[in-house]
């Protein structure tokens, strides 16, 4: 990317965290946040920064990164005041207060329950858009100290009750059957990437998307910013065409595959754990050797092909790659693993 | 400086390096690289402590002495994110050996290419060019994770030219799977070289 391109960019980026919802971190007190996570949109502190890491999001350090422009544009659409409305829509102060920016226990926490167990979770509906998010942000700054706690459990602030009003009002509000999904729901694990427990739920890439359905979900991404991030998509308010995008699949982003789980509950418990069926040699015999000693093997076309002098060592994958489907055969890997892109690799647009 | 110290220094030396090729440990010195988030600086933390820390992304560079199998491994861990990536090239002379580490969870095209061709940049440098290569398909334990081959496929490993020793091994940073094969390969090379 040319460098005038790159520092326009990073102009709207810092703009952009000059907006009082974005000054402070998206989950504590901490003046100033340094990191953006990638696939929340939120801006968070150092600290938070390392337990969303912890938790197998992305975090990056906002001067060391260069955002791409569609990122940039999603990110002024969300950012903390969005997330806010999303995420803690049911919260109230005294419920969990904002963790301090020493407490650490405390905010990691807070951001599991927060976004991995979704427990304050709430689509925000796309007719009190508007009204909300100014009234988010007042709230988030009445809301940074943890007192004055008066009012009853919902009503707690005014701007607040004015957003429940326009919530019963949309009707659309009423069907959200994915958003509060049972506390035990074992789903609820799907954020948290690194667990081991969440193995097998996230079978997603089974339905692998076609090269155009992929470009679709780009193409929308950039009209909504939350659309594959919450599910928001499967609401029929403004907020994102949704039909269109409910089968597809996009690989890399985890939370689009979560509503899509949610909604159809049927494919989250197929397939093995790859670690559970897998013998625990696996790691032993999955590696290869490319090198100059072998040069006529890589100079081929097709290096998997039937003269390919790694099948015989290349035994330990395959209790992962059946599971996303890519070789239907434990003798032969490799073998196996060609013909898989016509029927079911998510990576076929490649 | 006198001559004479000088004189007495060099032979110190060359004693202390006889001495060390019969009981001493060898030494190497490693650059490990890769795209932010990849889990640099989890592996060299890992590999050092056998353990799971907390992490930062990585501005500047962590280093430590890895000792593995009676070899010292300096293990010089450089921060991945796009504005430092043109530091990377500082480290590279010396270094013995490159580990290279990718996401095999992100799945994103772009940042697969991004991987492919940060690779491909760094070892068109001069300073590497006797440099062994291993790459570490890291984050094997997640679901969603790619495959070593169909990884090696993307960063076009198999087009690498030259006499350069190139290795790809899954890992898993988290539980430490695959890590010290890596680095058994590593070492075999190393020595082989040596001798």
């Amino acid at each position: 990317m040319p460098i005038s391109s790159q520092k326009k960019l990073d102009d709207r980026i810092k703009a952009l965290r000059k907006r009082p919802d974005n000054r402070v971190c998206a989950d504590c007190s901490s003046k100033s946040p340094g990191y953006v996570v990638k696939e929340l949109r939120i801006f968070v502190c150092t600290r938070c920064a390392s337990l969303h890491i912890e938790q197998g999001r992305h975090a990056q350090n906002i001067s060391m990164t260069n955002f791409k422009e569609d990122f940039v544009s999603q990110l002024e659409k969300a950012g903390n005041r969005y997330a806010q409305k999303a995420f803690l829509a049911t919260w109230t102060p005294q419920e969990f207060p904002i963790p301090s920016s020493s407490d650490d226990k405390k905010a990691s926490r807070f951001i599991r329950l927060k976004y991995v167990e979704r427990k304050w979770f709430k689509k925000p509906g796309a007719s009190s858009a508007p009204a909300a998010s100014s009234a988010a942000e007042k709230f988030r700054s009445a809301a940074a100290p943890p007192a004055h706690s008066h009012h009853h459990r919902h009503h707690e602030h005014h701007d607040r009750k004015e957003r429940h009003k326009h919530e019963k009002e949309s009707p659309e509000q009423k069907e959200t059957p994915i958003e509060t999904p049972k506390k035990d729901d074992p789903l609820m694990d799907l954020f948290d990437f690194g667990a081991p427990s969440s193995g097998p739920k996230t079978e997603a890439p089974k339905h692998s998307p076609t090269k155009k359905s992929t470009l679709h979900v780009k193409k929308e991404e950039v009209s909504d910013p939350f659309s594959d991030l919450m599910g928001f998509s499967s609401s029929p308010g403004t907020f994102a065409p949704a039909k269109p995008k409910s089968p597809v699949k996009k690989p890399m982003d985890m939370s689009a595959d979560i509503m899509d789980v949610f909604s159809s509950p049927g494919a989250s418990t197929s397939g093995p754990n790859p670690f559970s069926t897998a013998p625990d040699t696996s790691f032993q015999t999955n590696s290869f050797i490319v090198g100059s000693k072998k040069p006529t093997a890589f100079g081929s076309q097709d290096p998997f092909g039937g003269s390919n002098p790694f099948a015989g060592t290349y035994t330990g994958y395959t209790g992962r790659r059946s599971s996303q489907g890519y070789a239907k055969t434990a003798s032969d890997p490799f073998k196996a693993s060609k013909p898989a892109p016509k029927t079911s690799d998510p990576f076929d647009f490649l | 400086m006198p001559p004479f110290v000088t004189h007495r220094r060099k032979m110190g030396q060359s004693l202390s390096k006889l001495f060390s090729s019969f009981f001493g440990k060898k030494e190497f010195r490693i650059v490990m690289v890769g795209l932010d988030a990849a889990g640099k600086t989890t592996i060299l933390y890992k590999l050092k402590l056998g353990d799971i820390v907390t992490t930062i992304p990585t501005i500047g560079f962590n280093v430590e002495t890895v000792e593995y199998r009676k070899i010292n491994f300096t293990v010089w861990d450089v921060g991945g994110q796009h504005k430092i990536r043109p530091l990377w090239r500082h480290y590279y002379q010396g270094a013995n050996a490159i580990i290279y580490v990718v996401d095999s969870n992100d799945r994103d095209p772009e940042r697969l290419e991004e991987a492919r061709e940060e690779l491909h940049r760094m070892l068109a440098e001069e300073d590497l060019r006797e440099a062994c290569l291993l790459v570490f398909a890291n984050k094997q334990d997640l679901p969603n994770a790619l495959s070593p081959e169909d990884l090696a496929k993307h960063l076009q490993i198999y087009e690498i030219r030259g006499e350069r020793p190139v290795y790809m091994q899954a890992a898993c940073a988290k539980t430490g799977e695959g890590l010290y094969q890596g680095f058994d390969w590593l070492r075999d090379q190393l020595m082989k070289k040596k001798k």
